[in-house]
């Protein structure tokens, strides 16, 4: 870690690309009381995620610590920091928001691109095995396959393609 | 007059000119019609800027000025002074707003501003050709002035207009002035303690010449206008004459009556009679009177239950016997306490505590029994008022016609009363069974009636020995009191075999020790009260005993303790289930039953029983008892009274007047078989009204509540006395089924004791008045009522103060929850030495000395999501200053404060900030805390240190919580009265924030102190002051002005409709009823417009805000430039 953080390396329209998110706008009411960190369970794990410390580095500014870090993909969106904030700061879907710009500037957690594919290659999250279909049989219910044609569809019209196919968002 | 305008335009230093061309606009407004001469200043309001604009006035001779600056909110007033200056009439003077509404708002886009800007003068300069010149209006004063709240913000205002040589009176809704200050242990940052600074304060205020405190009085009306408001004070009743209460405090020591104080938070308890705090001033006990207890209310003679309860609690059974017997005239009290259907218990509030009624009819046998023992018998005043000559023949000597009698001899009238039994009771003397009522105890009650000197006739039957008719013409007045002794029939095949009885008539035989014989197997058909006396002495009698009752236990009206007695005894019982024929040659042998199942609700709302098809079966009996109900034996009234469809009479139900207006009737006659208590309500209340009759006076004024009603009081139930319900002493079981001596016994003293400590005290007072015995200048009046004071003055200040959000807001941190969480009032009275532990800190839940506190700021404070948005202001303060005391009182305790901030900006504040962080080492954390919990006993804090980004988990002893401060309840009631307004949180609202902070917008009406937003005391003496020298600055004045811009009516156009009326919140547009034309009463006219924008025939204008003005001004501004 640097000694000091340089000024050259905040960028001070990063909070506006939070607040242009769904539910980022109210980041600037925030005054760091710290009632998000103490209600955080995420927290009592790992020290990593600490919500009243990242909402600060938004808004200095610290935009390619913050996106590119392991942290931003830790919340459980429990809502216990959101229910219990003064100050309407709307955490858990802040923390979205950052995931968005996050996406979007190409900075993705790999456990999520691999999500991504797995839906984009079978259209659902779970691969649709011979098991599956036997259990279906059994309970009576129609037999289903995997159908990733309509998925890729809206894939390519909502432009998430260009993440499955190694390409940013 | 040719208009010769000058326009002023103010940079506002950057303000305005940092937006707005000031050059651009001054050459523009030049060339405005009617303008001789713009031109602009740095700072127009300074004075270099108003000496510009009084010599422009002079010099360039102007008639009409006007300035382009700020809001006119703020220097409206400082210009139109300028101008009176200069010899101009100010109402030629307009401002044009082009800072609020034109440079600031628009910076972003210089030129369109300034074109604004320009608009807005030539706008400002269209209105002022049309303003008319004007002179203030006058109004009288009344020199005295009101102040609403006995705080130390009251108080101070008071002092010093009083100091001034003014008449004030200080209206303080609770007992004593102080308010919350009085309460505090010390005060920051000085650490004096209010004891020693605010008692001189308020013993001043009392002792001064010029104040009147009214305290316990709250404000009820006000009307009028500033210099001459009119108000009605409502002084609450404190049960004590407060000029003669010493203040000693005899009176507190003997009531037994315990409540929450709510001077100490709740945190321990006072008397009803009470003073609020030592220092309190004035110095007097006040009672605390709720209502009627449920107990109270519910009985049909109003019998203070809760009274001799509380009375049996103190172990005054002489004052409890009193008020069971003495108070009421109850000569059946030993009865009651015997057989009564208590709807007292069922109307018991203690219910919610435990789901127990107090066991009100077992105190009260305690204490008959303990009358029965000290005086051989009743004992109640048989002293007859006045003698008077009318006669008054009652029917019937059971419990109504005895109970009349008594009452109409005691008023003097003589009584002759008639029963065709040998001796006198009615149904308590045949169809109680001794076992329930022994006849030597009802035979010495019935006595009382001889007593006092009423007649009785016995073995008398109405119609056979005597005839009604004789009866009637004999006496000034008759009461019909037989009851209901007729048994009512089932209507069944063989019903008349023999061996079929009914109830009535066994228990009359039983009762009047005539030979009875049942056999060995007996049922009984029924489920009241009359089945179970029948059932319990046929089994004294030795039979094998079944009740048979058509619908299920839940549904029998018999009350529960006879049906467990019965069940205990031996009774079999089949529910569901009814008879269908009695079977046999002559005598009964069977009995044919059938099973009933229950349907929908009928019209008792109990539900409907309806026979199963197919389901008939027979039993063997020797004897069958029908107990299913009586009827009264009417037949001797003839014609000369209507009855109902039911055979019962027909009365008035207040006045109990039959159909012939010199007969009363009441008791079962009236209602069909009733409880006993009933039946004494009925003759109490039809001797009033024979009273009222032969008097000539009208039998219906006042008489609402004479009858049972509903009180939904509820006491205190959290610090309930927990013990459960006492038990009935009864004889064992086994000793009591083969005789017919008295089954339940006299109860323990102790258990009485006990039970009295259950009563929740749900009218506070229960009037047992032990209090009126001790106290030496005789002040306690309980019958004391409110009163209404009526007052001129001609100014108010309101320093209604601030309560705390209640602990309950805060789930989170388990306010309400944890005994041990607290709000910082309560942990104030922890601290201060007049407090419910004397200043020794110890926590409420087990009274042990906390060790460790958790003080927590922002609690309902700066959370919009859970509280309030704003920052209370005072409890970064008070919180170090306790967490100061803390550490001084418990010299090993830990304290941790969890701040956001800290907020220090006062004199001397960020010094003592200091010492407690670095003399005291109180530790500070930043971080607010996200939740209290409890684990294994312990209560946890759950924080971070922000600073160090550590989560933390703190166990304490005690958390001190900082509730966010709000306004006082009740102020929004007042503030309508007053006609003022409040902010979006209910603060009252200061006319401007800077520049008249105590001022509201209705002019004569002042605010000071917390009532206008948190503050701390010093900011709240100063206020208070500031207030008062508003006062006294308005009271020195030989008379008022007020602003001439108000509302006029053109009566030409006027239709009288009263919309004006409607929306005007000053009240001060009114409908003539005479003309039906709208009036204005100038002085409280505060020139809002709300009438003439409302006014539908344009028939309302304002002074200088007429139509045409309007419009030329709209006209401008949607011009294209």
């Amino acid at each position: 870690m640097k000694e000091v953080v340089e000024m050259k390396d905040l960028d001070s329209n990063f909070k506006n690309q939070v607040m242009s998110e769904p539910n980022g706008q109210n980041i600037t009411k925030c005054f760091s009381c710290g009632t998000c960190t103490a209600s955080c369970p995420v927290r009592e794990i790992d020290e990593i995620f600490n919500p009243r410390k990242i909402i600060h580095m938004v808004l200095l500014g610290m935009k390619e610590t913050v996106l590119k870090s392991e942290f931003v993909w830790l919340c459980s969106t429990c809502y216990a920091c959101f229910e219990r904030c003064p100050q309407d700061v709307r955490i858990t879907e802040l923390m979205n928001a950052i995931k968005n710009v996050a996406v979007k500037e190409g900075f993705i957690h790999p456990a999520f691109t691999a999500q991504a594919e797995l839906i984009y290659n079978n259209g659902r999250l779970y691969d649709v095995d011979d098991f599956i279909n036997k259990k279906r049989n059994k309970a009576e219910l129609p037999q289903i396959e995997n159908k990733p044609a309509a998925i890729k569809k809206i894939f390519s019209k909502t432009g998430l393609n260009s993440l499955v196919e190694g390409g940013k968002a | 007059m040719k208009p010769r305008i000058g326009i002023f335009v103010c940079h506002c230093g950057l303000n305005i000119a940092g937006v707005i061309n000031i050059k651009k606009t001054v050459e523009a407004s030049k060339q405005i019609e009617g303008v001789v001469i713009a031109t602009d200043y740095m700072y127009m309001c300074s004075a270099p800027g108003q000496n510009l604009v009084e010599e422009k006035i002079k010099s360039e001779n102007l008639n009409g000025v006007v300035i382009a600056n700020c809001s006119p909110s703020l220097h409206q007033i400082t210009f139109r002074n300028a101008a009176i200056r200069a010899g101009l009439n100010p109402y030629r003077v307009e401002i044009a707003n082009i800072r609020e509404q034109c440079a600031w708002p628009h910076e972003n886009d210089k030129e369109k501003a300034t074109e604004k800007a320009i608009k807005i003068i030539k706008a400002t300069v269209k209105k002022l050709i049309f303003d008319m010149p004007l002179d203030p209006i006058e109004i009288p004063v009344t020199k005295k002035a009101l102040v609403i709240g006995g705080g130390i913000a009251g108080i101070q205002a008071a002092l010093d207009i009083a100091d001034g040589g003014y008449h004030v009176d200080l209206i303080e809704k609770t007992p004593s002035i102080g308010g919350k200050m009085i309460l505090l242990s010390e005060t920051f940052p000085t650490l004096d303690c209010p004891q020693c600074i605010e008692t001189p304060k308020m013993t001043g205020a009392f002792q001064h010449p010029n104040i009147d405190i009214h305290a316990y009085s709250e404000v009820e009306e006000v009307t009028g206008y500033v210099g001459n408001f009119n108000v009605k004070v409502r002084k609450k009743s404190p049960y004590v004459d407060w000029e003669t209460c010493k203040g000693c405090g005899d009176c507190a020591e003997v009531c037994p009556v315990e409540v929450p104080h709510e001077f100490n938070m709740n945190l321990n308890m006072r008397n009803a009679i009470y003073r609020p705090f030592d220092q309190a001033v004035p110095s007097v006990f006040t009672i605390e009177k709720n209502g009627t207890s449920p107990c109270r209310a519910a009985c049909p003679i109003h019998l203070n239950a809760h009274g001799y309860v509380i009375a049996s609690k103190a172990e005054r059974f002489d004052r409890a016997q009193e008020i069971v017997r003495k108070e009421r005239d109850f000569i059946f009290a030993a009865a009651a306490a015997r057989v009564c259907t208590h709807p007292c218990e069922d109307a018991c509030s203690r219910k919610v505590v435990d789901d127990e009624a107090i066991s009100i009819r077992e105190v009260k046998r305690y204490i008959t029994d303990w009358e029965f023992s000290k005086y051989g018998g009743p004992e109640i005043d048989l002293t007859v008022e006045e003698e008077k000559n009318n006669i008054v023949a009652i029917i019937g000597a059971g419990p109504a016609g005895l109970s009349c009698a008594f009452d109409l001899r005691k008023k003097g009238y003589k009584v002759k009363v008639y029963d065709a039994l040998p001796r006198g009771g009615g149904m308590l003397l045949v169809g109680i069974p001794k076992y329930r009522l022994p006849k030597d105890v009802l035979q010495k009650e019935v006595e009382l009636v001889e007593k006092i000197g009423a007649e009785i006739y016995y073995n008398t039957l109405v119609g056979k020995d005597i005839d009604f008719n004789d009866i009637l013409s004999k006496n000034d007045a008759v009461f019909i009191a037989i009851g209901a002794h007729k048994s009512r029939g089932m209507g069944l095949e063989g019903e008349d075999k023999k061996g079929i009885m009914h109830a009535v008539e066994l228990l009359k035989d039983i009762n009047l020790d005539k030979e009875v014989s049942l056999g060995k197997k007996v049922i009984v058909v029924g489920g009241g009260n009359s089945a179970m006396d029948a059932a319990r002495s046929a089994i004294r009698l030795g039979s094998d005993v079944t009740v048979v009752y058509r619908r299920s236990q839940n549904e029998m009206p018999a009350i529960p303790e006879e049906i467990h007695a019965a069940m205990e005894e031996g009774v079999k019982f089949m529910f569901l289930t009814n008879p269908v024929a009695f079977l046999g040659e002559e005598k009964i042998k069977k009995v044919k039953l059938i099973k009933m199942e229950l349907k929908e609700k009928d019209e008792s709302g109990r539900r409907r029983p309806v026979p199963v098809e197919g389901s008939e079966f027979e039993i063997e009996v020797d004897n069958v008892i029908l107990a299913i109900g009586e009827k009264p034996d009417i037949e001797f009234i003839d014609k000369s009274v209507e009855l109902t469809p039911w055979g019962t009479v027909k009365v008035d139900e207040i006045s109990f007047q039959t159909t012939n207006e010199k007969v009363f009737a009441g008791g079962d006659v009236v209602t069909g078989p009733n409880t006993f208590i009933d039946a004494v309500g009925h003759g109490k209340r039809v001797a009033i009204s024979i009273d009222r009759f032969l008097k000539g006076e009208d039998l219906y004024k006042d008489r609402k509540d004479e009858g049972p009603f509903k009180s939904t009081l509820i006491g205190d139930t959290l610090n309930a006395y927990i013990k459960p319900r006492m038990k009935e002493f009864v004889i064992e079981k086994d000793k009591r089924v083969n005789n017919f001596n008295e089954v339940v016994q006299t109860p323990s003293r102790e258990a009485v004791v006990e039970e009295g400590k259950r009563c929740i005290s749900c009218a506070v007072c229960s009037e047992c008045k032990l209090c009126v015995e001790v106290c030496e200048p005789k002040s306690i009046l309980h019958d004391m009522v409110d009163q209404i004071k009526d007052m001129k003055v001609g100014a108010i200040i309101v320093a209604t103060g601030f309560e705390l959000m209640p602990l309950e807001k805060f789930p989170e941190y388990g306010g309400g929850k944890y005994p041990d969480v607290l709000d910082p009032l309560q942990f104030e009275r922890l601290l201060a030495a007049s407090g419910p532990t004397g200043g020794e800190v110890k926590r409420p839940s087990d009274g042990k000395v906390p060790k460790r506190v958790a003080f927590i700021h922002c609690t309902g404070s700066r959370d919009p999501e859970h509280g309030v948005a704003y920052c209370s202001r005072i409890c970064c303060m008070y919180m170090a200053k306790q967490a100061l005391l803390y550490k001084h009182a418990v010299h090993d305790g830990e304290a941790f404060v969890f701040y956001i901030d800290v907020r220090t900006n006062g004199k001397g504040y960020e010094e003592f900030y200091a010492r407690v962080k670095e003399e005291d080492k109180v530790i500070y954390i930043r971080g607010k805390v996200s939740r209290i919990f409890e684990k294994d006993g312990v209560v946890y804090i759950r924080g971070v240190d922000t600073l160090t980004g550590e989560a933390l988990e703190i166990p304490v002893d005690m958390a001190v919580l900082a509730n966010a401060m709000i306004p006082s309840k009740g102020v929004e009631d007042l503030t309508s009265k007053l006609r003022i307004s409040t902010d979006e949180y209910g603060w009252l609202q200061e006319a401007h924030l800077k520049l008249r902070p105590v001022e509201t917008l209705t002019a004569g009406v002042f605010i000071a102190g917390a009532a206008q937003f948190p503050k701390d005391i010093t900011d709240t003496v100063s206020q208070a002051s500031g207030a008062a020298g508003k006062v006294l600055s308005f009271l020195s004045k030989e008379h008022l002005t007020h602003p001439p811009v108000t509302a006029q009516v053109d009566h030409d156009l006027c239709v009288g409709c009263g919309m004006c009326q409607k929306v005007c919140v000053y009240e001060a547009i009114k409908v003539d009823e005479k003309m039906k034309k709208a009036v204005v009463n100038e002085v409280l006219c505060e020139g809002c417009g709300a009438c003439a924008a409302t006014c539908p025939s344009g028939a309302v204008f304002h002074r200088n805000y007429k139509r045409k003005q309007i419009f030329e001004m709209i006209d401008v501004y949607t011009q294209e430039i």
